[in-house]
């Protein structure tokens, strides 16, 4: 951590239109990967054009409007190069990997690079096969029951918290094509205030810098340095509403296993002593691995699920908590009685956060010091941190404060897991047999606002009205 | 672009194996390390199979083999341990112990009592997996962590503590993990009915998962027998990769692991497989959403000469991003995923070819539209387009040696498993000399090794997994 924190300090410099961290390897291979970063305009406004986000990635990988994709991946694989471009609601990212072509960047690769972040093949032709395609990667979630659930949760958490317009696989047949061609503009009129990461053999760096200006010729200055602040996002929602707990049920029979969880949404947006103490509450105490609470209860101690663990996302940048596992259909009686204990002593007595050891918390701490250390051991994982904190990921404000300072006194008295994300935002949720599921839902959750919903339905909306 | 990977059926995770460049071996400094301190460990040799790195490869007089990578790493250690004992070591009726065994490695020792929570508060990264070949543990730790890493692969190597309970519990997850897996996944449902279907004789017919009612019936005893036997010097290679002193860590190599004695037990030779014979066809009908088809024909072991070939058919024909099936049957929305196979096995294995059809797309007119594509094969490959496959396979495959634990997991599974360290290496340099016309090669002989096919037809019920022909 030390090491690197040096290593940052020494290439800070004032930030510009484009800002670029470099990593020069020590012992560098003769390869180059280059990330840009490029903020969106504006917020997606309607289903459709959540989705078209998806349509304009798949562009980006279809060629240029005056190459197929066939040619376009010939001529790139012609220089040895991968390429990806994505978008996101809040950013595209463009990715590259190439080798050195007698120790200089190729100048027709960086031709065809830019050819094709500036000239996706937006046409009727390539619309009509990404729609099937894509509508066909959305069906396949029917068979996965986590991603399902996932996404059933997701769909509460948007439009029940949010009043926000998730797509349903009906917006597949709405969508038009001229929607994602405005939204290709949307990216592309924002190219002056990106962010670059690159990995490279120190003597290439004025050649890079050029590229990127190349690439992006609006982008004006390029200096080298970190972003201390986050790009800046077009979109944050705000909570319209509290949820009342719910516990979803998604009927598929059949199944050997049961698939459950629980997500809990942030009241608030989230600030750096609430984030640290309750990352720390979730992930050595609740969920976060085999060795947490959870994980021991479920899979070391009674051996009936495989899977144990969850997740400190974000919706926006709202922080949400989740666990999962996958117990046995035939165990389902005891998964309920750890589900009901869990849910109750995360949010209810608090019962798990006064049971914390200082030995756990050390062994935290530790553990996150070497999280970082390790990502510090390849430039790939020095490159994706910086990519982090330029994107304001929720691991920014750990750069920003000194954790030695950090003690579980403080952490008890900050704030406990209830009180960050009360049971009042609590959505439960489980994938098997609902005539099963019901009687336990029934006995360890009454209170609960049941919805039930077939699995087939839900990739559709209308099941949320 | 894929890069070399092992056919990983059961593990805690799956793991990708890298590969390089090869470009010279060099000298043999036997019996000291570089300051000239004699161990009992002796030297065989430093391997160099790209500029700039080198691996210093001992063998333990108990027969444990060595290979160390010195290099800064930020402080950061990768330390693998491979055993040559994969599902292929099981007995009739006994499958999927040696898959049930890997979990039991996690439970304890006399010095690390609970070995999740010690390698969590080291910050450590860990995990494990088994194939039909060998079994691999894997942690990424700080490096002030040598000689408790060591210390606690040594414990688990010959003094693990389980008892019945513990064994019950663990084989609970198991059971979790294969309905997870198997029974409710169409995908690796899949997987599992090619193998029951391609193989006869060979302990290859069941992945490492194995048969839920052998499973039920294993024993503690039997895992105890297991243990004994196969989780023993003699069959294990260490590496290190990453922030370490080498002589140090010799010397805590020999304390740990020099009291330990190599176990003699010798391996069955398993059954041939004819792989010249008809054609084989099965249809099973689960609860998905679109038909699947697995062709898959016998394919090459380690050292087989066309192994290179054949792995860097499968590249072009699979690869997801720039394979001819994804342009020929993803572009046209006729499937929805098309990849290919083809990773050498101690004993020929099978080469596969996965597809996913689009929803709504019939097995029939999948098999008919497939069957037109592979007409267009040798033509798509055209001079160009294959030295360019070739380059990019490279760029992928040199990406990966920035990875400590990239690097220790390639070697470790080249040396249990296909018995050099370099194995993948000279493969990725065989690749690099490869001909369009040992491409052509490997395609006529597709056409003439039998053929297995297994058709996942979307339907209103499950068919059960029954044990059986």
């Amino acid at each position: 951590m030390k090491k690197l924190l040096l290593l940052i300090a020494l290439t800070v410099s004032a930030i510009a239109n484009a800002t670029v961290f470099v990593d020069f390897e020590k012992d560098p291979l003769p390869l180059i990967k280059i990330n840009f970063l490029i903020p969106s305009a504006r917020a997606t406004q309607s289903d459709t054009e959540n989705l078209g986000l998806k349509f304009l990635s798949e562009f980006y990988d279809s060629g240029t409007k005056s190459l197929s994709r066939q040619q376009f991946k010939d001529a790139l694989s012609s220089y040895g190069a991968s390429l990806s471009i994505s978008t996101g609601y809040q950013y595209a990212e463009i990715s590259t990997t190439f080798p050195l072509n007698n120790g200089k960047v190729p100048e027709g690769l960086i031709t065809l690079i830019k050819d094709a972040w500036e000239n996706p093949r937006v046409d009727k032709e390539n619309f009509n096969r990404a729609q099937k395609y894509l509508k066909a990667s959305h069906m396949a979630l029917l068979d996965r029951e986590s991603s399902l659930l996932s996404l059933a949760i997701q769909k509460i958490v948007a439009i029940k918290l949010f009043k926000l317009f998730p797509y349903s696989i009906e917006s597949f047949d709405k969508i038009k094509l001229n929607e994602i061609a405005e939204l290709h503009k949307n990216f592309y009129s924002r190219d002056s205030d990106i962010w670059v990461g690159i990995i490279a053999p120190e003597n290439l760096k004025k050649d890079l810098f050029k590229v990127t200006q190349n690439i992006f010729p609006k982008a004006g200055n390029v200096k080298e340095g970190i972003l201390k602040t986050q790009l800046k996002t077009a979109y944050m929602p705000e909570q319209k509403e509290h949820l009342k707990p719910t516990f979803l049920v998604i009927d598929k029979k059949d199944l050997a296993q049961i698939h459950y969880g629980f997500v809990s949404v942030a009241h608030d947006k989230t600030t750096p002593k609430t984030e640290l103490t309750d990352n720390f509450t979730y992930h050595v105490l609740a969920g976060g691995g085999l060795e947490s609470i959870y994980g021991k209860r479920i899979r070391e101690e009674r051996g009936i699920s495989y899977v144990v663990g969850g997740l400190l996302s974000s919706f926006y940048e709202y922080p949400i908590v989740s666990l999962y596992a996958n117990p046995q259909r035939s165990k389902q009686a005891e998964a309920f009685e750890v589900l009901d204990k869990i849910v109750s002593e995360t949010f209810t007595d608090g019962k798990i956060i006064s049971s914390v050891q200082d030995s756990l918390w050390s062994g935290w701490l530790l553990s996150f010091r070497n999280g970082e250390r390790q990502s510090g051991a390849t430039p790939e994982g020095r490159l994706s941190r910086r990519k982090d904190i330029a994107t304001g990921d929720l691991s920014y404000e750990l750069y920003q404060t000194p954790i030695d300072d950090w003690s579980v006194k403080k952490a008890v008295a900050a704030k406990r897991l209830g009180e960050f994300a009360q049971s009042s935002s609590l959505v439960l949720g489980a994938v098997g047999d609902a005539t099963e599921l019901n009687p336990f839902i029934k006995k360890y959750f009454p209170t609960y606002n049941l919805i039930q919903v077939n699995y087939k339905e839900v990739l559709k909306n209308a099941w949320l009205k | 672009m894929q890069r070399l990977a092992t056919a990983v059926f059961s593990s805690f995770s799956s793991v990708l194996v890298a590969s390089l460049l090869l470009t010279s071996c060099s000298s043999s400094n036997k019996g000291s390390s570089s300051n000239g301190i004699n161990y009992k460990l002796k030297k065989n040799e430093t391997l160099e199979p790209y500029p700039g790195l080198k691996i210093q490869s001992y063998t333990m007089a108990n027969g444990m083999k060595v290979l160390l990578v010195p290099r800064n790493q930020n402080g950061t250690l990768a330390i693998t341990v491979g055993y040559s004992v994969g599902s292929r070591h099981e007995e009739p009726g006994k499958t999927g112990l040696a898959h049930l065994f890997e979990h039991m490695m996690f439970r304890g020792t006399e010095s690390f009592p609970t070995p999740f929570r010690t390698l969590s508060e080291w910050g450590g990264e860990f995990n494990a997996f088994t194939s039909f070949d060998q079994t691999v543990y894997y942690e990424l730790v700080p490096a002030q962590k040598l000689e408790e890493a060591l210390r606690f692969e040594s414990e688990r190597m010959r003094k693990l503590l389980i008892t019945p309970e513990i064994f019950k519990t663990e084989r609970g997850a198991v059971v979790s993990e294969r309905k997870m897996g198997y029974e409710d996944s169409p995908s690796g449902r899949a997987g599992w009915e090619i193998h029951q279907l391609a193989f006869d004789k060979h302990p290859y017919k069941t992945t490492p998962i194995g048969w839920q009612e052998d499973i039920d019936r294993a024993s503690f005893e039997d895992a105890l027998s297991f243990y004994n036997r196969y989780y023993a010097p003699n069959r294990a290679t260490l590496v290190l990769v990453g922030d370490f002193n080498e002589d140090k860590a010799l010397s805590l190599i020999e304390k740990y692991y020099g009291k330990y004695k190599a176990v003699e037990s010798k391996d069955r030779i398993n059954p041939k497989e004819n792989i010249y014979r008809k054609n084989r066809e099965k249809t099973i009908r689960l609860r998905a959403q679109s038909v699947i088809m697995v062709d898959a024909v016998f394919g090459p072991s380690f050292h087989d000469p066309n192994a290179a070939a054949e792995f860097f058919f499968c590249v072009l024909l699979g690869d997801s991003d720039l394979g001819y099936l994804r342009n020929q049957l993803v572009e046209t929305n006729i499937a929805r995923s098309a990849s290919a196979s083809c990773y050498p096995y101690v004993d020929p294995s099978l080469s596969t070819i996965r597809i996913v059809a689009s929803p709504g797309v019939s097995s029939k007119k999948l098999k008919q539209k497939y069957a037109q594509a592979w007409k267009g094969f040798i033509p798509w490959i055209k001079g160009d387009r294959f030295e360019n496959s070739k380059k990019l396979f490279e760029t992928s495959q040199l990406e990966s040696l920035r990875s400590p634990m990239e690097l220790a997991q390639t070697l470790v599974t080249n040396s249990t498993a296909a018995g050099d360290p370099l194995y993948t290496f000279k493969l990725v340099e065989k690749i690099k000399t490869l001909k369009r016309e040992d491409i052509i090669a490997r395609y006529k002989e597709w056409k003439k090794r039998g053929g297995t096919r297994i058709i996942i037809e979307p339907s209103a019920k499950n068919d059960p997994m029954r044990k059986g022909k």
